[in-house]
């Protein structure tokens, strides 16, 4: 099986380039990740990031074949032979397949993606009932892998102003949580030309999370928020 | 700067969706029947009071929806400030223009 990827060493290279890999013998049920770390082993220059090998770092995201994707969890035989690597498209590159996430990790830290108590704090946990409970599911998962956001095209237009699905999946599950006493704040914080609403509902998002997770969803949920907060 | 909040913007143009929509289906339906061919008949058409009501907001509303389409291709694409400006500015005067253009047209008749 052949590996075309995309290569690239600012320090030495001018321009980035395509590289060929030929892997005999592969067996069809190995992850892309096994298959990288078995070039890797022949060309120890190749850089990427990985950590879990699981799905749940979320570490290893790559374009494979034009769709952003975690090495760890795909299997080679989903894969047509070649299969064109490239890094996940919209940031910087740093070196091969690893990119500068700086720029993703901003946006998810403007959210501010932690719950933001009410004084004091209580003798007990804040307690939830089931319902409540129930509002986070399908957007706590996030792993912050960064496949959505640099999918999206408005965050590849706007990535300093539009905070991107990600960052926005991780706004909707402060809103929704009912421990949070800061949902109006957060609620009018989002309330611009950009931060949301750069969003065209194009759905690139849910294609390619790999938690299948809904940022769309979610951001449909905020913007209802919103709505039933101004009346 | 680009007039609207981001939810005025959106409720905005989903709202005057709903209007244009429904006024043109209307307006169709309406020529369809009545089949109008010369002048006398579209200008006797168009000078009902409740058309011309319907059809000013009509236009206020086009205009409306028209310049957060447009405004949103501009927050997408264009990024120094400056040309952004001056774009959004062309593009409310030449609305604008429009509006009074339609609006004459519609007293006139
Ligand atoms: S929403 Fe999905 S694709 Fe986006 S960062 Fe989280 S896990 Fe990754
Ligand atoms: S639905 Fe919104 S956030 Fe998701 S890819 Fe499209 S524009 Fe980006
Ligand atoms: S290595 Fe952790 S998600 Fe793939």
């Amino acid at each position: 099986m052949k590996f075309n990827i995309y290569r690239y060493n600012p320090d030495t290279d001018k321009a980035p380039y395509v590289q060929t890999y030929e892997l005999k013998d592969v067996n069809p049920e190995m992850m892309l990740l096994e298959a990288l770390l078995t070039i890797k082993k022949m060309d120890t220059s190749l850089g990427f990031r990985k950590s879990c090998r699981e799905g749940v770092c979320g570490s290893d995201g790559m374009n494979v074949d034009g769709v952003n994707r975690l090495a760890c969890v795909t299997r080679l035989s989903e894969l047509k032979d070649p299969v064109e690597i490239r890094p996940l498209p919209g940031l910087p590159v740093i070196r091969d397949l690893i990119i500068d996430m700086e720029q993703f990790y901003k946006q998810y830290r403007a959210v501010k993606p932690y719950l933001i108590g009410l004084e004091p704090e209580p003798e007990v946990e804040r307690l939830q009932t089931p319902k409540q409970r129930e509002l986070l599911d399908g957007l706590y998962e996030c792993i912050l892998c960064g496949c959505c956001s640099t999918s999206c095209p408005s965050f590849w237009w706007n990535p300093d102003k539009f905070l991107g699905p990600a960052a926005l999946l991780q706004a909707s599950r402060f809103i929704e949580d009912s421990r949070d006493a800061a949902t109006v704040e957060r609620l009018d914080q989002l309330d611009d030309a950009y931060k949301l609403y750069r969003c065209h509902t194009i759905m690139n998002c849910v294609q390619v999370c790999p938690k299948d997770l809904n940022p769309t969803k979610a951001i449909g949920r905020i913007k209802e928020r919103m709505v039933q907060k101004k009346l | 700067m680009s007039g609207f909040s981001g939810m005025q913007a959106w409720l905005i143009q989903r709202f005057t969706a709903i209007y244009i929509a429904i006024v043109t289906v209307i307006l169709a339906m309406i020529i369809w029947l009545e089949k109008p061919t010369n002048f006398q008949q579209w200008s006797a058409l168009f000078s009902d009071p409740w058309m011309q009501t319907a059809l000013s907001i009509f236009i206020v509303t086009l205009l409306f929806h028209a310049w957060i389409g447009l405004r949103d291709i501009i927050l997408d694409y264009i990024h120094p400030i400056w040309i952004k400006m001056l774009v959004m500015t062309g593009i409310v005067l030449m609305l604008v223009a429009s509006g009074f253009w339609f609006l004459r047209a519609l007293l006139l008749v």
